[in-house]
């Protein structure tokens, strides 16, 4: 009896610390949101996997490398020396996102297009989701209407890389087809 | 409930945190369920401490051994960042607290699940720690109780 008294008790103050909790992180990301701090800071948020849901960073740091097969993650290769300053590997193939951009040739309508990390005037491998059209930076919106609200960072004018012949890809490429 | 029940409670809660931590090796479907799973033992575990929580918190301001105090803070860190990873495991799991279509939920609900998954990670780690000696003390009992039979004492709070 007093461990159901006390389990309502916990359950209660559960709810209440979970309703707060959820109020406060939607006004936090609104707040975010209002101030335009998402753009500015540099966050590396806007990945993430299809497949778990958690953060491109996240999902990369539990394996320590990006994944040479499908393993469920979404990596993040970042590569400071190269021109190319993000690789994107898909999570159900393992190709490069320029690789399966190849596949699929030119973005989509509406594609929005921008250079990673920002290095103007270098020239750069668009990392364009085929399914949306969207920038790789902000892939997570593959499934869905484009470009999330908060994925915008900052890039110059980019050059979409060619075609590639003889890409081929493999099955389940839920984030990329 | 006997100590040793509520240590197997416990260590069957902890494993089942660390796999559900770890949603590239189970899945995440096993890693949804898991999660889900896990709300009751928690919640169990919670309410069987809930008299020491109490007492703990009332004396907070007053007398109150160090170690409780720290032990208090962490669980208060535990407490608030599991809260908030099941909260935020809910908002962006697709079809369930977020639209079936990716990309629709702020990025902030994802700092958050990450965040929040790897801070109650290390706050069980540090929590284990403080209440090693009810675990160590509990474990032996259970060891020596098989070749000597001896009054039951486990009632001390971990």
């Amino acid at each position: 009896m007093r461990i159901l008294r006390n389990l309502l008790m916990v359950s209660a103050v559960t709810g209440i610390v979970a309703m707060g909790l959820y109020a406060g992180i939607n006004a936090l990301g609104n707040g975010l949101d209002a101030t335009g701090l998402y753009a500015s800071s540099q966050l590396p948020t806007k990945l993430v996997c299809p497949a778990t849901g958690c953060m491109a960073t996240a999902c990369h740091g539990m394996t320590g490398s990006p994944p040479p097969s499908s393993t469920g993650q979404f990596a993040d290769a970042r590569r400071p020396s190269s021109a190319q300053s993000a690789t994107l590997v898909c999570p159900a193939t393992g190709c490069s996102a320029a690789t399966c951009h190849a596949t699929t040739g030119e973005p989509a309508p509406g594609s929005r297009t921008r250079a990673p990390g920002g290095q103007s005037g270098m020239p750069s491998t668009v990392q364009v989701c085929p399914a949306t059209g969207c920038a790789a930076t902000s892939c997570h919106a593959t499934e869905g209407n484009g470009r999330p609200p908060h994925s915008g960072r900052g890039g110059g004018p980019v050059q979409v890389q060619p075609e590639e012949e003889g890409d081929e890809e493999p099955e389940g490429n839920a984030l990329w087809q | 409930m006997s100590a040793k029940a509520r240590l197997a409670l416990d260590a069957a809660l902890f494993l089942a945190f660390i796999a559900a931590y770890n949603p590239v090796a189970t899945g995440i479907p096993v890693h949804i369920w898991l999660s889900f799973a896990i709300i009751l033992p928690a919640l169990l575990h919670l309410s069987l401490n809930w008299e020491w929580v109490v007492y703990a918190m009332s004396r907070l301001a007053g007398k109150l051994h160090g170690v409780s105090r720290i032990q208090l803070s962490v669980d208060a860190v535990l407490f608030i960042s599991v809260v908030a990873c099941c909260v935020s495991g809910v908002v962006v799991t697709p079809g369930l607290g977020a639209p079936a279509v990716l990309g629709t939920v702020p990025g902030i609900w994802y700092i958050v699940h990450s965040f929040t998954a790897d801070l109650s990670t290390i706050a069980i780690v540090v929590h284990l720690a403080l209440h090693w000696r009810w675990i160590a003390g509990v474990v032996r009992r259970a060891i020596t109780a098989q070749r000597l039979v001896r009054p039951a004492d486990s009632r001390v709070h971990p």
